[in-house]
């Protein structure tokens, strides 16, 4: 089976409501970095998670880091899908590591983060940086 | 609508088409006034998103000028700071049959305590099957979250067939 592509979208400043993302096949590694508030959440994240279903298939662990420090409600509910498909990765005998970085500024958003968990049933370890 | 603005405690305000990129700018703007106050920062943040995102989406007026935005929902935004907290409100068209979900939602999310609507926020994230699921509903929920306050709201009619809808959501200072 072919290995699959990297993603790598940089952050652009012109367009700040799109995350940078880095889904790394070799690594097992993929990250969500900045903000996420773009017009059509779904076109976006829709093909990310399609690359996540078929890591899934391919290799037995992956890391996830969320350095999102902020998303709005729709981008949320593409977020709980990402969770979905980590949890069902799980399911299956795969080894997920999710970390959630957020600013001491921003109380709410370990809420979020736990509400996040209770939702799919995955462990998150909180990771609190200076800001 | 007429619009003028003469108080001084107004701090940001814009009435027009909400394109995605004119919000982002006003959004950098909001995040240069507070931050000195950074909790306060993130919560305004927050909440001026999903205000604003929803006149993008929702507003009964659109501006369809420029193609390559999706949403041009137009409406106007207030930031209002006074007695130690900031107010920000939204102002948009409706169409005259939405008012009254509009404010049974307003109404719902007003009488439920922080852990309840958390709750309810999980359950509206997962698409409803129906004209239920609406995307502005948990828009509204999450800034009931947030804002730590009630919701307050106003629907003035236009004629039969539309209404001036106004919403604000108030942030403590901290």
């Amino acid at each position: 089976m072919e290995n699959l592509k990297n993603i790598i979208i940089p952050a652009n400043k012109e367009t700040p409501y799109f995350p940078a993302v880095e889904f790394d096949y070799e690594k097992g590694e993929c990250t969500l970095a900045g903000e996420s508030y773009m017009e059509d959440c779904y076109k976006f994240y829709n093909p990310l998670i399609d690359w996540l279903n078929a890591y899934c298939e391919q290799k037995k662990s992956i890391v996830f880091n969320f350095k999102l420090y902020y998303f709005n409600t729709q981008s949320s509910r593409m977020i709980l899908k990402i969770f979905e498909t980590l949890m069902k990765f799980k399911e299956n005998g795969g080894q997920v590591e999710i970390n959630w970085y957020y600013y001491q500024s921003d109380p709410d958003m370990v809420e979020e983060v736990e509400d996040f968990q209770r939702e799919s049933g995955l462990e998150v370890n909180l990771i609190e940086i200076n800001g | 609508m007429a619009w003028s603005i003469n108080d001084s405690s107004v701090k940001l305000a814009y009435k027009g088409p909400f394109y995605i990129d004119v919000l982002s700018g006003m959004a950098g703007h909001l995040r240069q006034m507070y931050r000195l106050k950074p909790i306060t920062c993130n919560r305004l943040y927050k909440i001026f998103f999903e205000l604003t995102q929803n006149v993008a989406k929702y507003s009964a007026e659109m501006c369809n000028l420029y193609q390559h935005y999706k949403y041009g929902g137009i409406g106007s935004f207030t930031i209002e700071e006074k007695n130690n907290a900031i107010r920000i409100s939204t102002t948009n068209m409706i169409r005259a049959e939405d008012a009254s979900t509009l404010m049974r939602y307003c109404t719902e999310i007003n009488t439920m305590s922080v852990e309840a609507l958390r709750e309810y926020r999980s359950l509206k994230r997962r698409p409803q099957p129906g004209p239920e699921d609406s995307g502005a509903y948990i828009g509204i929920i999450q800034i009931g979250i947030i804002t730590k306050n009630k919701i307050e709201w106003d629907i003035v009619p236009l004629g039969e067939r539309f209404a001036l809808f106004t919403i604000t959501a108030k942030v403590d200072i901290e």
